[in-house]
């Protein structure tokens, strides 16, 4: 086994947990093997002293640059789910709704505070941007989803 | 806020906790990114910017881990010792930095199709379905279906590997679906949508190498998933229960719930696709809703509802159609009697319709002695129920309209200068004699005024 896949093992669920409140769960692994295709296949890598900090902020670079692409696809996607098959029934699933209104930076800052329980500073590192940043950004997701919840 | 911070942790808690298994440790190479065109000019933009600035910057880049690709570098105001290949660095964009330089080399232009074929195909859902093609590379054949205009992928050929044998040639052989699934943006459920009928893109790529080629495949089945009833319509009962049937299509367990009485019958295990609901009623207007719940967890459930008025007053009277005028809240009938059983036959021996001991034929006997003709009120556009030979006598709701003018008077239209002329079809034959002068309906009367009224099924 190669340093990298120790290295894979050690972090996979982690990172897949991340990359699954990022681009939800269906997206997740593709979004991880990319990110990590391209963390060990970077020139940077065999230098890099914090690789659990590089692999998520790879993951969050690779969430960033998949939600972009798949914006139009899942606009279409979601148009044709809301042809009368079966009507709505309200449901959980309007809570989970109200995460995707956030930008990725703020389900980043969402997931890595609420479900890793950790410290801006902690959150700022594995982002890879300032501590103010990530306070910024947890201030804009609980204001959008007070907004949403409360709706 | 301490109840906000509950709740967005609750929420973070359910999104998190649907993370599936890790993939396998990823070999090869990542997928392409698509180049972003406002990106390249501001790369360009930037290049010319870099070429004054840059070199000052840059000295200021720190040592230490460098930003993850796909992350844009930012600069930093510690003062560092430049490094000593600050030459070479300064020579590139620094937007650039955006892709690694193996996304570049995948990106570029490849060769259409190159080595890489496949066949049409047609079908409907639940027909075999095999797609052939060849491919002349080393890598892998996966094979992708969806709909090009709603981008619904087919559940079962996505991330699919096929075998390429040694010729080159390689074949899929599967199902056509009768659900596709597609991933609803912000939900992260699975959403499971009955097959459209169409053109659906069939798509084969090739990986590593990244060649890809299409083709088309025509569906031109459907299957309704979710539940459906027979009688799709507003309804006047004279009874207080009402027997619903219909079909459940891929649903595990259904319920009835009446909303006017706030009641909801037990949830009932679904066998096979039909079904056969008996709801009690209460008097005046009932909506019914048939809830049906599906064995994927996260699919929401399906309703069909149904809106039956029921008259415990109202009376069901036999009689055959005299005269009907569009426009005119009135019609002329023959009133009649239905009979069943030993009391057809009674009436009809009596009558001289049968000899004694014979019986009638297919159990029933229209007893009509006075065949007097009476006017009586109708309401304002009252369900008509029709019988049709579609899959057998089923019953069909059509307009008020449409039954006198493609029904009744075998297309023609009244000559009674109706405000508004109707569009004239051709006569509708797809009734069992519903125009027919001898084909017995079923009134039902309220305060003396006809609120509905169904064909007799004769066979």
């Amino acid at each position: 086994m190669t340093d990298d896949e120790m290295i894979y093992r050690k972090h996979a669920d982690g990172l897949v947990r991340f990359a699954t409140g990022l681009v939800g769960p269906f997206d997740a692994p593709d979004v991880v093997t990319d990110a990590c295709l391209r963390a060990f296949g970077s020139r940077q890598w065999p230098s890099v002293t914090n690789q659990r900090a590089y692999l998520y902020r790879s993951v969050l670079n690779e969430a960033r640059s998949h939600h972009r692409s798949t914006m139009r696809r899942r606009a279409r996607e979601q148009r044709a789910a809301e042809l009368p098959v079966a009507t709505a029934v309200e449901t959980d699933v309007d809570v989970l709704e109200a995460v995707a209104k956030l930008s990725v930076q703020q389900r980043a800052a969402v997931v890595l505070t609420y479900w890793d329980d950790l410290p801006p500073a902690a959150v700022a590192a594995l982002m890879g941007t300032s501590e103010g940043s990530v306070k910024r950004h947890l201030a804009r997701a609980r204001s959008r989803l007070r907004g949403l919840l409360d709706a | 806020m301490h109840d906000l911070e509950t709740r967005i942790r609750e929420l973070t808690y359910k999104l998190v906790e649907m993370a599936p298994e890790p993939p396998p440790f990823p070999r090869g190479e990542p997928t392409p990114r698509r180049p972003w065109r406002p990106a390249l000019v501001w790369a360009g933009a930037a290049a010319v910017i870099a070429a004054v600035i840059a070199l000052p910057v840059l000295f200021l880049l720190p040592t230490s881990d460098a930003p993850p690709p796909g992350e844009v570098a930012a600069p930093t105001t510690e003062a560092t010792t430049p490094p000593a290949t600050t030459t070479t660095i300064a020579a590139a964009p620094p937007v650039t930095a955006t892709a690694a330089p193996t996304t570049v080399a995948t990106i570029a232009p490849q060769p259409a199709n190159s080595g890489l074929t496949l066949s049409r195909g047609r079908g409907e859902p639940g027909d075999e379905l095999t797609i052939c093609g060849t491919y002349a590379g080393d890598g892998e054949v996966t094979l992708d279906v969806r709909h090009p205009e709603f981008g619904l992928w087919w559940p079962e050929p996505i991330d699919a590997v096929i075998d390429v044998a040694d010729d080159g040639s390689w074949c899929w052989a599967g199902q056509v679906p009768d659900h596709v699934v597609g991933l609803v943006p912000g939900r992260h459920d699975i959403e499971i949508a009955a097959v459209l009928p169409g053109i659906y893109e069939v798509k084969a790529g090739s990986y590593p190498e990244e060649y890809r080629a299409s083709e088309q495949f025509e569906i031109y089945g459907v299957v309704d998933l979710g539940v459906t009833l027979d009688q799709g319509w507003s309804y006047v009962s004279t009874e207080s229960t009402i027997t619903l049937t219909g079909s459940a299509h891929g649903q595990q367990a259904l319920q009835a719930v009446n909303r006017a009485a706030l009641a909801a019958d037990p949830m009932i295990d679904v066998d096979d696709d039909r079904f056969t609901l008996i709801v009690p009623l209460e008097p005046g207007d009932n909506t019914i809703e048939v809830l049906a719940i599906s064995p994927i967890e996260t699919q929401r459930p399906a309703i069909a509802s149904i809106t039956v008025q029921y008259l415990p007053d109202a009376e069901r009277r036999l009689a055959f159609i005299g005269e009907v005028r569009p426009g005119d809240f009135e019609i002329t009938v023959d009133f009649a009697e239905w009979l069943t059983g030993e009391e057809a036959d009674a009436a009809a021996e009596e009558d001289g319709y049968i000899a004694p001991g014979e019986g009638v034929p297919n159990g029933y006997y229209i007893r009509n002695l006075d065949t007097e003709r009476t006017t009586v009120p109708i309401a304002e556009n009252p369900p008509i129920i029709l019988q049709t030979p579609d899959s057998g006598p089923r019953a069909k709701q059509v307009t008020y309209e449409h039954w006198f003018y493609t029904v009744l008077n075998d297309g023609v239209p009244y000559d009674a200068e109706p405000a508004e002329p109707p569009i004239i079809e051709e006569p509708d034959f797809g009734f069992f004699g519903a125009g027919s002068p001898g084909t017995p309906y079923w009134l039902t009367i309220h305060n003396g005024t006809v609120v509905q009224v169904e064909q007799q099924y004769r066979p």
